[in-house]
């Protein structure tokens, strides 16, 4: 079966955009939500090479060829979602990714990192950006990046301490469209859940949690607070035990862990 | 809002009571000063005043929170809140907060807040910035008037439902 027909087949996903290479496939799906183009959801935009990947704020994804890079328009009426659980969307889009790495590579040890990354033997494999375009449209993007057959020997050395990829840690390559279809019925799985406030959702973030245990630095403007991780709370708040006692954390960035 | 250091005199629970006196005396709104790697910041409002100490040990950027009477858990990371809106029968209206997160009042650190007292909103004009676990909400405004007051500060924890801007239609 060709490829786009197989990707629709086997997964959630109602329409495909397939790009050999464009800037964002984040940006191209909020100018869609913007230009109000009618489109079937979850819209699948898929593209081979990002020439402008984004992570948050200023942040550049590094994706040579070879990553699996791509975004999913979701509905949120779809999935029965209020505005105040959008953000779970990360935690829970983390959880499919780190649940379809588990399927290729059983025995890896993978982590999630709060809220939006994947931590495949203590580096970066994937980053994930949800993104809500303007004038309340009700859609959400979720973009995703993973680092699949673009080794890092490749990458700029300064990535190298912290960074990996699939095929870095498997000693093989992988198609591309085996990797993107097991994430995309991983992130339909989880989102019912989340649509069905499963308990398990919250369990499984916490006992995934990257940087549970760890001392952390937790950044919100100007302010950096300094503490120990006690994982994820119900809601996806970080928690953070300092000297004046636990604390839930739900904006900001972590800027360093030990 | 003041900002100074004490002349070496602990920051105490008395000091504290002195200094909350004197805010209520003068009837000032914030205080934020730093005695050696001491630091203390009180607010005063209808419900709030906080107190923050600078973390034994490390290095004097970082922040802790630490409220006086604490909850086990409290909110949002190491803002202190803002106090909520004091009623006011001037038929002015209040934009709440329809979500929990971090508040930024302009599209990044570099650009203009979105509002200022005296800006014209519409239904559709986006007030601010509601960040949670990275993804970034767009809050509009929902009403059309001028703002007459801005209740939270930039890089706060609000809460669902909690005041941001006063608005006078």
């Amino acid at each position: 079966m060709p490829l786009i027909p197989q990707i629709v087949a086997q997964t959630f996903v109602k329409q495909v955009e397939f790009h050999a290479e464009i800037g964002s496939t984040n940006d191209r799906a909020l100018d869609l939500a913007a230009a109000e183009v009618s489109t079937e959801t979850p819209l699948l935009i898929w593209a081979l090479q990002q020439t402008a990947g984004r992570g948050r704020g200023a942040n550049r994804w590094w994706a040579s060829e070879g990553a699996l890079t791509f975004s999913v328009m979701l509905e949120t009426s779809e999935l029965g979602l209020p505005q105040e659980r959008w953000p779970q969307v990360s935690l829970t889009t983390g959880l499919a990714v780190c649940a379809a790495l588990q399927e290729l590579l059983p025995q890896a040890e993978i982590g999630l990192k709060w809220p939006n990354d994947v931590f495949l033997h203590g580096r970066k494999i994937c980053g994930i950006l949800v993104e809500i375009p303007p004038r309340q449209s009700g859609k959400l993007v979720v973009g995703i990046g993973i680092n699949v057959n673009n080794s890092l020997t490749l990458a700029p050395a300064e990535l190298w301490p912290t960074a990996t990829a699939l095929c870095d840690a498997s000693n093989r390559t992988w198609d591309l469209a085996v990797v993107l279809i097991q994430v995309l019925q991983q992130l339909e799985r989880h989102l019912i859940q989340l649509s069905a406030n499963d308990p398990e959702l919250p369990q499984r973030w916490h006992e995934l949690c990257f940087l549970r245990g760890r001392l952390i630095h937790h950044t919100v403007g100007d302010r950096v607070t300094i503490g120990t991780c006690r994982g994820v709370d119900q809601q996806g708040a970080l928690l953070l035990q300092t000297e004046a006692g636990l604390s839930r954390v739900l904006g900001g960035v972590i800027t360093k862990w030990e | 809002m003041a900002e100074g250091k004490s002349a070496g005199v602990p920051l105490d629970l008395e000091r504290l009571r002195e200094l909350i006196a004197l805010m209520e005396q003068h009837d000032i709104s914030e205080v934020d000063l730093q005695n050696g790697e001491q630091r203390c910041r009180l607010r005063r409002g209808p419900q709030n005043v906080q107190v923050m100490a600078a973390p034994q040990g490390y290095a004097p950027q970082p922040q802790m929170y630490a409220p006086p009477q604490a909850p086990a858990i409290t909110p949002g990371g190491a803002s202190a809140p803002a106090a909520p809106a004091a009623p006011v029968n001037d038929g002015s209206i209040v934009i709440k907060s329809p979500t929990v997160g971090t508040f930024y009042a302009s599209p990044s650190p570099d650009d203009p807040p979105f509002l200022k007292i005296g800006t014209t909103v519409k239904p559709d004009t986006v007030v601010c910035l509601i960040e949670a676990m990275k993804v970034y909400n767009q809050i509009t405004a929902d009403v059309s008037g001028t703002v007459t007051e801005i209740l939270v500060n930039n890089a706060d924890a609000v809460e669902f439902g909690q005041p941001l801007f006063r608005v006078k239609p």
